[in-house]
């Protein structure tokens, strides 16, 4: 009777949402992938661990971490979004172990994306920002200007000339955000795809002009003659074999492709839960990898190292490799633009592109709760949008308000370097054990316009674990070095830090509550679905 | 830059644009909505079932 009654109501059940066009789907993944990392980031990890010699373990993990694991959560999406009509991490991950024991896993795939979103789109609104001070000519301070002041004051850690508050940063915050939920209300064909339509092609075309600036720099200072483009690239490529025996380079390779990715953030369960059983999965979630490699290895490893590097000459350039990926961001890169030829151009082109790859990312982060919150709650998209809103901005405005960064890394810790191989681990697990490597291949063939290699299922079961893994074991022995290396010394941590970490427990346990209150109702839409799709 | 340094470079950068290439080229020759050259579908996959609401 209970189906009866829930299969008479399953035009209101029935999946509201698709993606338009299966371009879309692939750069919308790839826009989720990449982000600030493939140009900030991705360089200095070079760099630091042995230039071109890095690139083996690089695309080692490529081919046998990201793109496997990258397949595992495409397929597990679709599968159980074309039988559930769920969406939202818990709801998938639990319709795809049948009884939904494990849709608590599903919890960290609410958590780690909104957690990143709460800092990142504060990040997002400083390359707003910094594009409109480079247009308006704001930040133009030339070769010798103060940019880590600019930049202190203009996040509020300081006080001068620059700011003197945070109102400024404040503004272009809330325009930032004001964005993202405009887009996101929009809804996923009509938001999230139109714009990555338009935005990854942009951030690409964008890219590429400033990479082709930087590698026709030349010598621009006839002075310095070893400060040219080919010992920039040289500084940055030249292999040293003898990094590759270090495991910790193995290490960060493997962190590299896994985090510049997106795997196991559950944005792409998500997102090919959209999908239909005739969609492929195999050749678009490749493609989508390949996207955001050819802007992390093509574009970002042309950008600013070589730039900095022939402008700033080797000397500093330990300092630059060394820094934080905003301190490279928005410090170093306009002391290197204010030298270059038309520099106010390409810095602008610089941070705009930089917020495209920002917003495409933050969007979505937002998508797998929206879905949660409308499937959970039976929330129409105002209300979910607007719930979402409140709870995002609440704790964006605790990063933004609070000086320092300290709040920001410590959301950072917890949700990149913790929760996304955790969660990627409770993936590979169900991919493994509950649902079984062969119909896990099976799936993927359907719809598939290219096969799954054949060692797919050998490297998903054994190799992509025993990475994964290397990676947690490689987190807490860094964390836990103090204990047994005495040349380490602990560092205490700050009042603020153990708030924050309090905060993100506390948060984490608040969405097992909702999930625990939403799964009922989830449950009555995936059997209301199921029975209209028998029907 | 060294002879090894631009073989990794152009090595690297060779790879990743032929790889994404190839990719684009057979997402737009494919169309939407291609299937496999073999897709029989035995709907034995199909599950949970609706009638068995005893399994949750």
């Amino acid at each position: 009777m209970e189906i009866q009654s829930i299969a008479q109501s399953t035009s209101r059940m029935a999946r509201p949402e698709r993606w338009a066009t299966r371009i879309g789907v692939i750069l919308a993944v790839a826009g989720s992938a990449v982000g600030l990392g493939n140009f900030l980031r991705f360089p200095g990890v070079v760099v630091r661990n042995g230039g071109g010699a890095f690139m083996i373990p690089y695309f080692l993990a490529f081919l046998f971490l990201g793109i496997p694991v990258c397949w595992a959560e495409w397929i597990m999406g679709r599968r159980a979004g074309r039988l559930s009509g769920l969406s939202s991490c818990p709801g998938l991950l639990g319709t795809l172990t049948r009884g939904g024991k494990f849709r608590y896993f599903g919890v960290l795939g609410l958590f780690i994306p909104l957690v990143i979103y709460m800092w990142y789109v504060y990040v997002e609104s400083w390359c707003l920002a910094y594009t409109w001070f480079t247009i308006t000519g704001q930040i133009c301070l030339g070769p010798g200007g103060d940019y880590t002041a600019f930049f202190n004051q203009f996040n509020g850690e300081s006080t001068g000339p620059f700011f003197s508050g945070v109102t400024v940063n404040y503004i272009f915050f809330l325009i930032t955000f004001f964005i993202n939920f405009f887009l996101i209300y929009r809804g996923l064909s009509r938001g999230i795809e139109k714009f990555c339509l338009v935005a990854m092609p942009l951030l690409v075309i964008a890219a590429i002009l400033v990479a082709l600036r930087v590698l026709t720099l030349g010598t621009p200072d006839p002075t310095k003659p070893l400060q040219n483009v080919s010992e920039a690239l040289g500084y940055m490529w030249n292999p040293d074999w003898v990094k590759l025996k270090d495991p910790e380079v193995w290490l960060a390779a493997c962190g590299q492709i896994f985090f510049s990715l997106s795997v196991g953030f559950g944005v792409v369960l998500t997102y090919a839960s959209y999908l239909t059983k005739q969609d492929d999965v195999v050749l678009s979630g490749l493609t989508a990898s390949a996207t955001n490699e050819f802007c992390e290895v093509c574009l970002g490893g042309l950008i600013v190292v070589p730039a900095a590097f022939v402008f700033l000459g080797i000397g500093q350039m330990q300092d630059v490799v060394g820094a934080s990926s905003f301190t490279l961001g928005f410090v170093t890169m306009p002391h290197v633009f204010a030298q270059m030829p038309a520099g106010r151009l390409f810095q602008a082109l610089f941070y705009f592109l930089l917020f495209l790859a920002g917003i495409t990312s933050s969007l979505s982060m937002l998508q797998p709760a929206i879905a949660f919150f409308e499937e959970g709650f039976n929330m129409n998209r105002p209300i979910s949008v607007a719930l979402l809103g409140m709870l995002t901005f609440l704790g964006a405005n605790a990063v933004v308000l609070t000086p320092g960064l300290t709040v920001l890394a410590t959301m950072d810790t917890c949700a990149s370097d913790l929760g996304i191989p955790l969660l990627a681990l409770a993936e590979l697990f169900l991919f493994i054990f509950v649902l079984k490597v062969p119909t896990g291949i099976q799936e993927g063939g359907y719809g598939a316009n290219m096969k799954l290699p054949f060692w797919f299922g050998f490297v998903i079961t054994y190799l992509s674990p025993v990475f994964l893994l290397a990676i947690l074991a490689g987190w807490f022995v860094n964390k836990l070095r103090p204990l047994f290396d005495a040349s380490v010394e602990w560092t205490p941590m700050e009042p603020l830090e153990k708030y924050t970490i309090l905060v993100m427990i506390a948060f984490l346990f608040f969405l097992r509550l909702l999930v625990g209150l939403a799964w009922p109702n989830m449950k009555r839409r995936y059997l209301g679905y199921a029975q209209s799709s028998e029907g | 830059m060294n002879a090894f340094g631009w073989l990794i470079f152009l090595g690297s950068n060779a790879f990743v644009i032929g790889l994404t290439a190839v990719c684009f080229i057979r997402v737009f020759s494919s169309g939407e909505h291609m299937h496999a050259p073999l897709d029989i579908d035995t709907r034995d996959m199909d599950e949970p079932s609706p009638d068995r609401p005893d399994e949750w």
